[in-house]
C-alpha cells in the first residue's frame, strides 16, 4: 500500500505540469550532457576576496557581503564562472567541461535593485583548441534555439580590435574611447575621433566597413580578405577559418557583428551575444576569457557563456500552462465527505481539481455542491 | 513595423518634420488630439509621444526599436543602446556656468549644482577636482544665486537664462544634440529596416 499519488490522464501530464522555463532547463541539461559536459554544483556564497580581486569582471562591482562565524567576510555569488575557474585544474591535452544552473545575486534593473538572478551556461577550461572553440560556439547557438528559432548569435574577434589599436598606435584611454563607439555603433563619433587624433581615412574605412559587416560564421574569411585589411593577426584569420571549415555552412543563426565587445580586459578572442526574438536584451553572453585565467594564475585556456533566464519572464517561460479543470464549490452545509469523494474521482479520471468556498480564478468547469443557497 | 519613440515638445515635432520627409510620416500624428500611439502600416512606422527623459527607457526595455534622444540623456544614464546617428538639430552645449567674477579656489571643495550629477562627476574626475555633487530637478540657476552651490553644470542653448540671471558660461563640456537610438535586440531582427530608416533620414539632416 503506497500514499504516492499516481498521475493519469493528458490533464496533469508533465507537459502540463512543467513550467516552460523547467523544460528549457531540462532540454538544456540534455544538450550539454549529449557534449560530454558535466554538472558543475556551487556554494551560494564564496570569500569576497575572490570578487574584490575581479570586480571588473564582475557585471557590478557591487556585492551582498556578510560574515561567516569565524570572522570572514563572504559574499553570495554575484558570478559563475571565477568561482569555477578558481577549482580548475589544467592537464596537458585534455579540456574540463562543465555546465551549471545557479542563482546570482546582483544589482539588476534600472532602479539597480539587487536581485536573485537565474543563470545557467557552461565552461570548457584546459587545453583548448579550434574544435573546442567551435563546440562552444556551437552549443550557444543551440542553447538559443532551444529558447526560440528566432534568434541571433552575434559574434566578433577581439583580435581584429587589437591588431586595429596597434595599427593605429591607440593609447589606453583611446582604445576605451573607440571601444565604447564601436559597441554603439556611433559611426559619427567615430569619424570624429578618427579625425581629432589623425588616424587616417584608411583605418576609418575599415572601422565601417567591419560595422556594416553581417555574415555566417563560413563567409566570414572570404568576407574579411575582400575588406583588405593588411594589417590584420595572421593568427585571428586562422583561427576563423578554422571555425569556418568546421562550421561547414552550418550555424546559420551565428553571424559576424563588429559591435560585441564583451570586456576586453577579460575576453580575449571569440565573443559573442545571443539574442532572442520578444527579449529587449541580450540572453546569452559569452566567449574566449584566456585574460582571466592569467589574471588568476591559472594555465590554459577557457571559454563558455551564461544564458540570463530570468529575462525569460518576457516570453511567458515562467506561467503556468492551462487553467484548473474542475472547481468544487462548497459551504458550511455541504457535506464533506461526499465533497472528498467527488474530488477525488475527478482526480482519478485525471482531471485537476480546485475546492474552494468562493470563485477566484479561471477553470473549464465549476460543479456547485453549495446547500445553503438551496435552503434559502 | 518599427515602433519609434518621439520625444515631446518642440525637438520631437522638428524630428517627426524629418522623419516625414525622409518617406516615413504618418498622417494621423498631424491631426490636434490628445492621443499618444499614431501608426502608418503603408510605410511601416508606430510614433508614440514620450518624455524626452523617457525615451532611452522605453528603447532600452524594448517598447521602442527606436528613439530620438538628446545626448545629454545618453551621457547622464549611459543606457545600453546602439547611437545611429547624429540628426544635428536640438543643439546646444553642456557647461559650467556661475557668477562673471567666478573664481575658482582649488584649495576649496567646489560645490556644483546640476540635473546631471553623473556628467558633472566624470567631467571633474577627467580634471582631478574634489567637487561637491548637488542634485537639482529644475530651476540650476538659481543655486549660485541663493549660495547653494559655486557653479552649475546645465545645458545652455542661447545662454539668455543665464545672462538674466548674472550667470555667464565658464567652461563647455561638450557639444549636444539630438541622436538616433536604436535598441540592440531590435536592430538584430529588423536590421534591414533600421538602416534603411537611418540611411533616408540621414539625408535629412542639415550640415552645420
Amino acid at each position: 500500500m503506497t500514499d504516492r499519488t499516481q498521475y493519469t490522464g493528458e490533464a496533469q501530464s508533465e507537459e502540463k505540469v512543467y513550467l516552460p522555463v523547467e523544460k528549457l532547463l531540462f532540454r538544456l541539461r540534455m544538450l550539454y550532457r549529449q557534449y560530454g559536459y558535466q554538472p558543475y554544483r556551487m556554494s551560494k556564497f564564496e570569500k569576497y576576496e575572490l570578487y574584490a580581486g575581479n570586480k571588473d569582471f564582475l557585471v557590478s562591482d557591487r556585492v551582498i557581503t556578510f560574515n561567516d562565524t569565524n570572522g570572514d567576510l563572504l559574499a553570495l555569488k554575484p558570478d559563475v564562472t571565477l568561482s569555477i575557474v578558481k577549482g580548475a585544474q589544467f592537464r596537458k591535452n585534455h579540456v574540463e567541461k562543465l555546465y551549471y544552473q545557479e542563482n546570482v545575486y546582483r544589482p539588476s534593473g534600472s532602479a539597480h535593485q539587487f536581485r536573485e538572478i537565474m543563470q545557467c551556461g557552461l565552461e570548457c577550461i584546459g587545453d583548448l583548441d579550434a574544435y573546442s572553440l567551435y563546440e562552444v560556439l556551437r552549443l550557444a547557438e543551440k542553447s538559443l534555439c532551444e529558447v526560440s528559432e528566432e534568434c541571433v548569435l552575434s559574434f566578433s574577434h577581439l583580435g581584429i580590435l587589437k591588431a586595429l589599436f596597434q595599427r593605429l598606435k591607440a593609447g589606453e584611454a583611446q582604445q576605451a574611447q573607440l571601444l565604447a563607439l564601436i559597441a554603439a555603433r556611433n559611426l559619427h563619433e567615430i569619424t570624429a575621433l578618427f579625425e581629432l587624433h589623425g588616424w587616417g581615412e584608411e583605418s576609418l574605412q575599415a572601422v565601417k566597413k567591419l560595422l556594416s559587416l553581417s555574415c555566417t560564421v563560413s563567409d566570414l574569411p572570404r568576407e574579411m580578405e575582400a575588406l583588405g585589411l593588411p594589417w590584420m593577426d595572421e593568427n585571428v584569420l586562422g583561427e576563423l577559418k578554422a571555425l569556418a571549415s568546421l562550421s561547414n555552412g552550418e550555424m546559420q543563426r551565428v553571424r559576424f557583428d563588429f559591435s560585441v565587445i564583451n570586456d576586453i580586459h577579460y575576453y580575449n578572442g571569440l565573443v559573442f551575444q545571443g539574442f532572442v526574438k520578444g527579449i529587449s536584451e541580450k540572453i546569452l553572453s559569452g566567449g574566449r576569457y584566456d585574460s582571466l585565467l592569467v589574471r588568476m594564475n591559472r594555465k590554459g585556456a577557457a571559454a563558455g557563456f551564461a544564458i540570463y533566464l530570468g529575462l525569460l519572464e518576457q516570453l511567458g517561460f515562467y506561467q503556468q500552462a492551462g487553467k484548473t479543470d474542475v472547481l468544487l464549490l462548497y459551504d458550511r452545509e455541504t457535506d464533506t465527505g461526499e465533497l472528498k469523494k467527488v474530488a477525488e474521482e475527478l482526480r482519478k479520471q485525471g482531471r485537476t481539481v480546485d475546492v474552494q468556498r468562493t470563485i477566484s480564478g479561471q477553470y473549464t468547469e465549476i460543479l456547485d455542491l453549495r446547500k445553503e443557497a438551496q435552503h434559502a | 513595423m518599427l515602433n519609434i519613440a518621439l520625444p515631446k515638445g518642440r525637438l520631437g515635432e522638428r524630428v517627426y518634420t524629418m522623419l516625414k520627409q525622409a518617406g516615413y510620416g504618418c498622417p494621423e500624428i498631424e491631426k490636434p488630439d490628445r492621443r499618444l500611439v499614431f501608426e502608418n502600416p503603408e510605410v511601416g512606422v508606430r510614433y508614440f509621444w514620450v518624455k524626452p527623459h523617457d525615451v532611452t527607457i522605453y528603447v532600452e526595455r524594448g517598447a521602442a526599436d527606436l528613439g530620438i534622444a538628446g545626448k545629454d540623456i545618453l551621457l547622464e544614464h549611459s543606457p545600453d543602446l546602439y547611437e545611429l546617428l547624429d540628426l544635428k538639430t536640438g543643439i546646444c552645449r553642456m557647461c559650467v556656468a556661475g557668477p562673471g567674477d567666478f573664481q575658482d579656489d582649488r584649495g576649496k571643495l567646489l560645490r556644483v549644482a546640476t540635473k546631471f550629477p553623473h556628467i558633472a562627476g566624470e567631467y571633474y574626475a577627467g580634471k582631478s577636482r574634489d567637487v561637491e555633487l548637488i542634485k537639482l530637478n529644475g530651476s540650476i540657476e538659481l543655486a549660485p544665486i541663493l549660495g547653494l552651490s559655486d557653479v552649475i553644470v546645465d545645458i545652455v542653448e542661447t545662454g539668455r537664462t543665464l545672462v538674466e540671471n548674472g550667470l555667464t558660461v565658464l567652461e563647455e563640456i561638450c557639444p549636444i544634440s539630438a541622436r538616433l537610438v536604436a535598441n540592440p535586440a531590435a536592430y538584430r531582427f529588423q536590421r534591414a529596416e533600421i538602416d534603411l530608416l537611418a540611411e533616408r533620414l540621414g539625408r535629412e539632416i542639415q550640415d552645420i
